[in-house]
């Protein structure tokens, strides 16, 4: 994910972001025909919806993502879209597009923050919660754990014969069952 | 008349000020005059907001435009009902109901506890008018609702307005938004008692005898409104969807969480004297949730679609947070001693320790939403980089908290009060877990590869088969011991104990939603252009485009496309989503044709017509199941309503205290 953050050319790009700029031209110069011609539902395929379920779609007012963002005419998720669709017609990969759209928006493009730096606390701080909600919990029982309390046999017996009488009540109830009928308010 | 509501609020703020000091003063003090004199101020505050309140919607209806709010959120054309709901529908207004509603509250609270607990009320009574007096000094300095429109010196009259917002005219906004209130402003009403309890010193559990059923339908009102939001973003938004994890919907869900939690061990205290700490920690939480939640509503803190605008009071209410938060704290901490535990844990394999641990986990819950939420805010304002958290987040996070809370929901109730043998819960879930396996082979033999799902569904038949069990051995003991019918012997069973036995229907409920979630994994989606007569294969239904009709009327234009649905050759229902711009406020609005049925749900969303005119751009969805989440809260409703009865069994529960420590070969307890 670190990748997405990596200037692409600020010094010279190895080779194979080299090839990968002039396709991202490419993408461009292509996209530019599409413009007007192209009907926004030619976008919503499961091609483009792939690398869009990567990316929020930022209308300011649905929290769905480029790739389920169900308006069609949408001023955030369209043009998105017609990106991604652009950048698959000249063979650029998911990774690529969604890197290409992060380095010129930030991290403010991808729909759930990146597993890096800051973004990484996201993923961690309901998890260090949990555990730390077990610590309490565990300490808690300890604490609140009673002393075991000495029995001698003859009342470890009854209240065995208790538990035995009443599983065997709930189990296999029979109309010869002890007990009389509840306290009534 | 602007005047008169303006002079009306003033005057609550004022009294509410009164009260509360008078409340507190006379307590301290020993006048019982001072306390008699706040509980009454609360009646007179109820009066005033009631005056101001229908001084408003009177002007909302009869369309009195020099008002700023009214100009802004009604307009002549606009059904009567929705003018009535603007009331809420706007910052000020909102601001007014909520403050009405605490004072209704309020009132009730006071005239039903005249003659008891004569210690905590003027506690109570001080913290409820200092929240009222917060409230009402926002509608009295900040934002009136009574703020006329003015032109140089004058006041002018705009002859209409711009209507209340298009999403917000929609049956269930009517009901939606005061169920929410209803929820948010209710649970300062058991926090209010805990914190008397803690600092009048109460013995004994007195605050959670009071409030319990206070607090039982303060949830039921939240969970009311929490379902309704998610109605109205399923049938109004367009989005195909009932829960977008938009930030308001989150604050919403927040203070629902806590106080589900707060139900669960609130009983803890009740039946053991135990986690008092906890209960009042969870009390307070839901409390500040509540008014974080409103915060995040009323001050655009986070983007929403729900969200008003940018506004003023975002300092007020960020300071009134801040500062109960360390009021409660300090409050807390400072009499912990009066907050020990009366009995303790026998086994960590008992129904106690069971409450604590779906506490853990309902928290959990509740912090990665919250933390999801407030993690931009926080971001942006130490780095400077904003960072958006969506749909993917929760999902991942949350998935997993929800199928083991879903799991602890089957598990809880089958472990014993005090100690469970395993011999005990081997036999007690047995027959479930079996249930419960066997499920999820059917499901994979049927050719299901959705792993979640396959968890989902299999925890669902677990805690199906747990209920039922609960209730068929209860009802077959009656059954035979009595010689009542079946059914009778179930009536009887669940009268007996309505708290136990309305809970594991309101469990039921919980369950048949998580099969609506559930379905989720199954939807279909797909978005196509129709000409008229054109017919097009969706799932297992054709589609075909009958007409395109255009219309007007006095509040909206609009243009309705009519679909037949076919199935297996049959025209088998005829829908028609239409799509409408509002008039006055220039605004578009979807609405959706859906058809309801029990297994999945066929829901068509009309886009509009292509540039060229020869087409018509749809979208289809199919969604499995989601008629479950909606039948789910009927259920859910049902069982809340059951606890709301008195059993007709009172049932007593023995504390365990320590008598001594084990030094004797005989032991049997470990």
């Amino acid at each position: 994910m670190q990748a997405y953050l990596r200037p692409l050319n600020r010094r010279r790009a190895p080779g194979y972001l080299r090839t990968w700029n002039l396709k991202l031209v490419a993408a461009f110069v292509l996209s530019l025909s599409f413009v007007v011609a192209q009907d926004p539902t030619a976008l919503m395929t499961p091609e483009v919806a792939r690398v869009g379920n990567r990316l929020a779609c930022r209308c300011g007012g649905c929290r769905n993502t480029v790739g389920d963002c169900p308006m069609i005419k949408c001023h955030s998720a369209d043009p998105t879209r017609r990106r991604i669709h652009d950048m698959q017609a000249v063979g650029i990969t998911d990774d690529q597009i969604v890197q290409a759209i992060v380095q010129e928006e930030g991290v403010v493009a991808l729909a759930s923050p990146p597993a890096t730096g800051w973004g990484l606390l996201t993923w961690l701080g309901p998890g260090i919660a949990l555990l730390l909600g077990f610590f309490v919990y565990t300490q808690w029982v300890r604490r609140n754990r009673a002393l075991p309390v000495a029995m001698n046999a003859k009342d470890s017996a009854l209240l065995e014969r208790f538990r035995d009488q009443m599983d065997q009540e709930l189990d296999e109830p029979s109309d010869k069952t002890p007990g009389g009928k509840p306290e009534k308010r | 008349m602007e005047n008169i509501g303006a002079l009306a609020i003033l005057l609550s703020f004022c009294l509410a000020v009164f009260s509360a000091f008078a409340a507190l003063t006379g307590k301290y003090t020993k006048r019982p005059f001072l306390v008699v004199s706040a509980e009454r101020s609360v009646y007179a505050i109820w009066c005033l907001l009631t005056l101001a309140s229908g001084l408003l919607v009177n002007a909302l209806i009869s369309g009195d435009f020099r008002l700023s709010y009214v100009a802004a959120h009604s307009n002549h054309s606009m059904h009567w009902i929705y003018k009535f709901a603007a009331w809420w529908g706007g910052q000020e207004g909102s601001l007014l109901f909520w403050a009405w509603l605490l004072a209704s509250y309020s009132t009730v609270i006071v005239y039903t506890n005249r003659r008891k607990f004569r210690q905590m009320m003027p506690i109570v009574v001080a913290i409820l008018m200092t929240t009222l007096a917060f409230f009402t000094s926002l509608i009295t300095f900040v934002i009136s609702p009574f703020q006329v429109l003015m032109a140089g010196r004058g006041i002018i009259d705009v002859g209409d307005g711009q209507g209340l917002n298009p999403l917000l005219q929609w049956w269930t906004m009517v009901i939606h938004p005061p169920m929410l209130y209803l929820g948010y402003v209710g649970f300062i009403v058991p926090f209010a008692f805990a914190m008397a309890s803690l600092l009048t010193h109460q013995q004994g559990d007195s605050w959670i005898h009071t409030t319990r059923r206070w607090a039982i339908v303060t949830w039921l009102f939240q969970s009311t409104g929490v379902v309704l939001g998610m109605g109205w973003a399923y049938t109004v938004l367009g989005w195909g969807g009932y829960w977008g994890w938009d930030p308001v919907e989150n604050a919403s869900l927040l203070p629902w969480i806590s106080a589900t939690a707060f139900l669960h061990s609130v009983m803890m205290q009740e039946k053991k004297g135990m986690m008092k700490v906890w209960n009042m920690v969870l009390v307070s939480a839901t409390f500040f949730l509540s008014i974080l939640g409103t915060t995040l509503t009323r001050t655009g803190l986070v983007s929403s679609v729900h969200a008003f605008a940018q506004s003023p009071i975002k300092p007020y209410f960020t300071s009134f947070l801040l500062g109960g938060l360390v009021l409660t704290t300090y409050a807390i901490l400072r009499n912990l001693p009066y907050l020990r535990s009366e009995s303790k844990l026998e086994s960590v394999i008992s129904r106690e320790s069971s409450f604590l641990f779906n506490n853990l986990i309902l928290l959990a819950g509740c912090f990665a939403v919250l933390w999801g939420t407030l993690f931009p805010v926080v971001m942006e304002a130490l780095t400077g980089e904003k960072e958006t958290i969506d749909a993917p987040y929760y999902n991942r996070v949350n998935v997993p908290i929800g199928l083991f809370l879903l799991f602890l929901t089957g598990v809880g109730p089958l472990i014993a009060w005090r100690k469970s043998s395993f011999d005990s819960l081997r036999r007690a879930f047995m027959v479930p877990t079996i249930i419960g396996v066997l499920t999820m082979a059917a499901l994979a033999v049927g050719g299901m590869r959705q792993m979640t799902a396959m968890i989902a569904f299999g925890l669902v038949a677990f805690v199906v088969a747990t209920i039922v069990s609960e209730f068929f051995k209860g009802t077959r003991a009656i059954h035979h011991k009595e010689h009542l019918n079946v059914l009778r012997a179930a009536f009887e069973l669940t009268w007996r104990n309505t708290r136990r036995y309305g809970g594991y229907v309101v469990h039921m409920g919980i369950v048949l939603m998580f099969v609506g979630f559930t379905g989720a994994a199954f939807n279909l989606k797909e978005t196509k252009n129709l000409g008229l007569g054109e017919t097009v294969r969706f799932g297992h239904y054709d589609l075909k485009l009958l007409n395109v009709n255009d219309g007007t009327n006095d509040n909206y234009d609009y243009s309705k496309a009519t679909v037949d649905v076919i199935k297996d050759g049959k025209v088998v229902d005829q829908l028609a989503p239409e799509i409408r711009m509002y008039k006055a406020s220039q605004q578009q609005n979807s609405m959706v044709g859906i058809r309801r049925r029990l297994n999945e749900d066929l829901y068509v969303n009309y886009s509009g017509i292509l540039p060229d005119g020869s087409k018509a751009t749809f979208q289809f969805h199919q969604f499995p199941l989601v008629s479950c989440i909606w039948l789910g809260y009927w259920v859910l409703l049902f069982g809340t309503l059951i606890c709301l009865v008195p059993s007709k069994v009172r049932l007593q529960y023995a504390r365990t205290e320590v008598v001594s420590v084990a030094s004797v070969p005989q032991t049997v307890e470990s």
